[in-house]
């Protein structure tokens, strides 16, 4: 007997946590099920930020899980600890909250809303509407086996995986050369060349740092200081509102123009500031465009080489590279097979869903296909942020 | 949060519902109108700096911002509250202070607990509250500027159109102060018929009807409904620009229209609003300001409608220009000020002041009984006297040449 959902969700991140909480918090009481690999939402993201040595999330208070905006985390915060210092820092915009807490606040929010229940154990490998009967959608395995089928199907899966400059090459499986989100070892005395200016690079250089190693931070664009992900009026009606006016041609350059930046923090630039000062800190713009071991006759040096643009050379003992995730969906196989079989559309990688988060041509009134997370980033810039994830989840045109 | 220029003004009257439940309790537990008057300059300060200043000059407003604001506010309340001698006003200093901290808390647990518990799209929608459902599939209100251009001229539009409504009785020199405007005696008496007992089957007269079960001065409830009844307005006009709303924008126009006694002139200041803001409801072409500021634009009998309905507005508000015998008179403060402190000081039955000049003030005066304020129980006729006398004698109230004497 096959599976039938109200709403099925397809992913198993936070995504689809958010999802899950905030369609039983509009008043969707009847079947979800949640599918994906794991049956713990946060497990990739704690994975990766503790391959940074993150410790504290980059949102601010209110940037969580649950679906409604009160109490925010830096409530929580104040009165686990009874202490008056989140609140205070919430006041003036300072409260990050800490990774634990976060873990802690979601594993609470999946057990509220009954994650683990939801939850099958299955790859999604294709959705599709059965012939004729446009109120469901009938969804596979990776190999065409039948999984169940839905009214609503929401896909909620996150980035593709790790992106790697071209110039890594196979240098990705060299003991000296890892991404920042597979855990780099630094150790005194070392000199990393870390390339990317986003959030996890601002973490490697730090970590690194601490230490006792020296940082080349090599990125492409100037580094940029943010403190969320996005311009703040990204996370408000006043820039999406403007956004969602911009012709596609538009949309699609503002999505692309989006460069990585790290949170200003006064106590990260108090660090920097003195390793700059010691010479363990050096920031170049510049692009690698080869890696090559060092001669033998350097082996007594650095062991690696760097070629970067512009015929300069830059000798390191280890290269991360923090160049964030992939964001071209159609490697997603399932996203592929929409794109190609259901001409889903899509353009330069990114999913042309409906401002309403509904995947055009499949979407029918009171049975949709709809995309929350990475996958929605057209509809809302922001859409990989708890916030987004949330935003686009109350929007779905789902039935309650 | 970063509000937008319409979730700013929809925030705030949302926000001050806690207030009005609160000010409200006490005025009638105190059995004084003063806490409603707090709340009228509350709320009018409020949406006053949310459409004029806030709006415009503030972008992402993080919440140690939102606190100094409230203190602004309350000092701006303070002074407004000392500036403007307001009908029976009582409450002022640690009183308003005590008054005014559990209001302000109460706006602020709604806009950073209540609104975020309740309604989770409200941040993400700039603090407004967008339709749900069904209807916000094809919602796509008009952009941040077209919204301030809206606002702005309605705003600019009620003001122009109200004007010669204000001045229309200006020689009679008294004013009242409602809140956004200053009433002149006729309208305020003509209020006060509306709002008393025999006022008959009417909105005016339920207040009137509310206002005496409560304890309060009808005519300072009327005048706190008014001014809400015409930002309503002006919201609801915002509303219909984004479709689908004008029904409701006609409900509330109607309200507002309702209560006030010259409702012909406020009729065609709706009608005015509905036909300028026309053009935002339903144009599709984003950056042609010009066009959506037309009339032309609109579509067939919507556009042959719009221009006579625009004439005949235009021709009300002249004729009520025409009916201004003498604008000047509006700007005499002088007069205003003796009728003020007549008003103050002066219990019903006194002794009528009898006096010869000028003939404008007297009438302005009116009969009105005055008594001397530091001996209630006798009754003292009061004498009008202008020029250089004043300087030299002693005189119960005194503004630049004119001043008032004991007989």
């Amino acid at each position: 007997m096959l599976r039938a959902s109200h709403t099925a969700i397809i992913g198993d991140g936070p995504a689809a946590l958010a999802t899950l909480a905030v369609l039983r918090h509009r008043g969707v009481t009847d079947e979800i099920t949640v599918y994906g690999d794991s049956p713990h939402p946060l497990a990739r993201l704690e994975r990766y930020a503790r391959s940074v040595r993150q410790d504290t999330m980059r949102s601010e208070g209110d940037g969580h899980l649950s679906p409604a905006g009160f109490p925010d985390l830096a409530l929580v915060d104040t009165l686990r600890r009874r202490s008056p210092l989140p609140a205070l820092a919430s006041l003036f915009n300072l409260y990050t909250p800490p990774l634990d807490l976060l873990l802690e606040h979601a594993a609470q929010v999946a057990e509220r809303y009954s994650f683990a229940r939801c939850h099958v154990h299955a790859r999604v490998g294709r959705v599709a509407r059965p012939a004729g009967d446009p109120r469901w959608f009938e969804l596979f395995d990776e190999q065409g086996a039948p999984l169940g089928r839905a009214r609503n199907v929401v896909l909620a899966l996150g980035h593709p995986g790790l992106r790697w400059p071209a110039a890594a090459g196979s240098w990705r499986f060299h003991p000296r050369v890892s991404h920042a989100y597979q855990r780099p070892t630094f150790a005194a005395g070392e000199r990393i060349a870390v390339v990317g200016g986003g959030m996890g690079a601002a973490h490697v250089w730090l970590a690194a740092l601490a230490a006792g190693a020296s940082v080349v931070a090599l990125h492409r664009s100037s580094l940029k200081r943010q403190q969320l992900n996005a311009p703040r009026r990204m996370f408000s009606a006043v820039g999406l509102d403007e956004y969602r006016r911009l012709d596609p041609e538009a949309r699609l350059s503002r999505l692309r123009a989006g460069s990585g930046s790290y949170a200003l923090r006064p106590g990260w630039e108090w660090r920097l500031w003195q390793a700059r000062r010691d010479g363990r800190f050096i920031t170049r713009q510049a692009t690698v465009e080869r890696i090559e071991e060092a001669g033998r006759h350097e082996r007594h040096g650095r062991p690696l080489r760097l070629h970067l643009a512009g015929g300069d050379t830059l000798a390191v003992d280890r290269v991360v590279f923090a160049t964030g995730f992939r964001t071209d969906v159609r490697e997603h196989p399932l996203v592929r097979r929409l794109v190609e079989e259901e001409r889903v559309p899509c353009v330069g990688g990114v999913l042309q869903v409906n401002d309403d988060f509904t995947v055009p041509p499949l979407s029918r009134p009171g049975s949709v296909l709809a995309a929350v997370g990475v996958l929605a980033r057209w509809a809302l810039p922001v859409a990989d942020t708890f916030f987004g994830m949330k935003y686009a989840a109350r929007r779905i045109p789902i039935d309650c | 949060m970063y509000f937008t220029f319409a979730g700013r003004l929809q925030t705030r009257l949302l926000s001050l519902i806690g207030p009005a439940a609160y000010l409200g309790a006490l005025a009638l537990a105190a059995r004084d109108g003063s806490y409603m008057w707090m709340f009228a300059l509350m709320a009018l300060l409020g949406l006053a700096l949310d459409a004029g200043v806030y709006g415009w000059l503030l972008g992402y407003q993080p919440r140690w911002l939102t606190l100094l604001l409230g203190g602004l506010e309350f000092a701006l309340l303070l002074g407004a509250l000392q500036a403007l001698a307001l009908p029976g006003q009582t409450v002022d200093g640690w009183r308003a202070l005590g008054a005014y901290v559990p209001a302000w808390a109460l706006a602020w647990l709604t806009m950073h607990v209540a609104l975020p518990w309740a309604a989770p799209r409200w941040a993400e929608d700039g603090g407004e509250l967008r339709p749900t459902g069904a209807g916000a599939l094809a919602w796509r209100g008009p952009g941040e500027q077209e919204r301030r251009r809206a606002f702005a001229l309605s705003l600019g539009t009620l003001c122009v159109l109200a004007l010669p409504w204000l001045v229309a009785e200006g020689l009679r020199g008294e004013r009242v102060f409602t809140g956004l405007l200053l009433l002149e005696p006729l309208h305020a008496a003509a209020i006060a018929r509306v709002t008393d007992a025999g006022g008959g089957l009417s909105l005016g007269a339920a207040l009137g009807a509310l206002a005496r079960a409560a304890g309060w001065d009808p005519l300072g409830l009327y005048y706190l409904v008014w001014p809400t009844a015409a930002f309503a307005l002006l919201l609801a006009a915002q509303a219909a620009m984004g479709g689908g709303r004008g029904l409701l924008a006609a409900a509330l126009g109607a309200v507002a229209a309702l209560l006030l006694p010259a409702t012909w002139l406020l009729a065609a200041a709706a009608l005015v609003w509905g036909a300028l803001l026309y053009r935002w409801s339903d144009s599709e072409r984003a950056g042609r300001t010009a066009e959506r500021l037309s009339v032309l634009g609109a579509p067939a009998w919507r556009a042959r409608l719009a221009w006579p309905v625009l004439a005949l507005a235009l021709v009300l508000w002249g004729a009520a220009w025409a009916r201004v015998p003498d604008p000047a008179c509006y700007l005499d403060e002088g007069r205003w000020r003796a009728a003020a402190w007549l008003r103050r000081f002066a219990p019903e039955g006194a002794v009528a002041v009898r006096a010869e000049e000028p003939a404008a003030l007297l009438e302005a005066l009116g009969g009105h009984p005055v008594v001397a304020a530091d001996e209630p129980g006798k009754a003292v006729a009061l004498r009008l006297e202008t020029g250089q006398g004043c300087a030299t004698l002693a005189a119960r109230f005194w503004y630049d040449d004119v001043c008032l004497l004991e007989q």
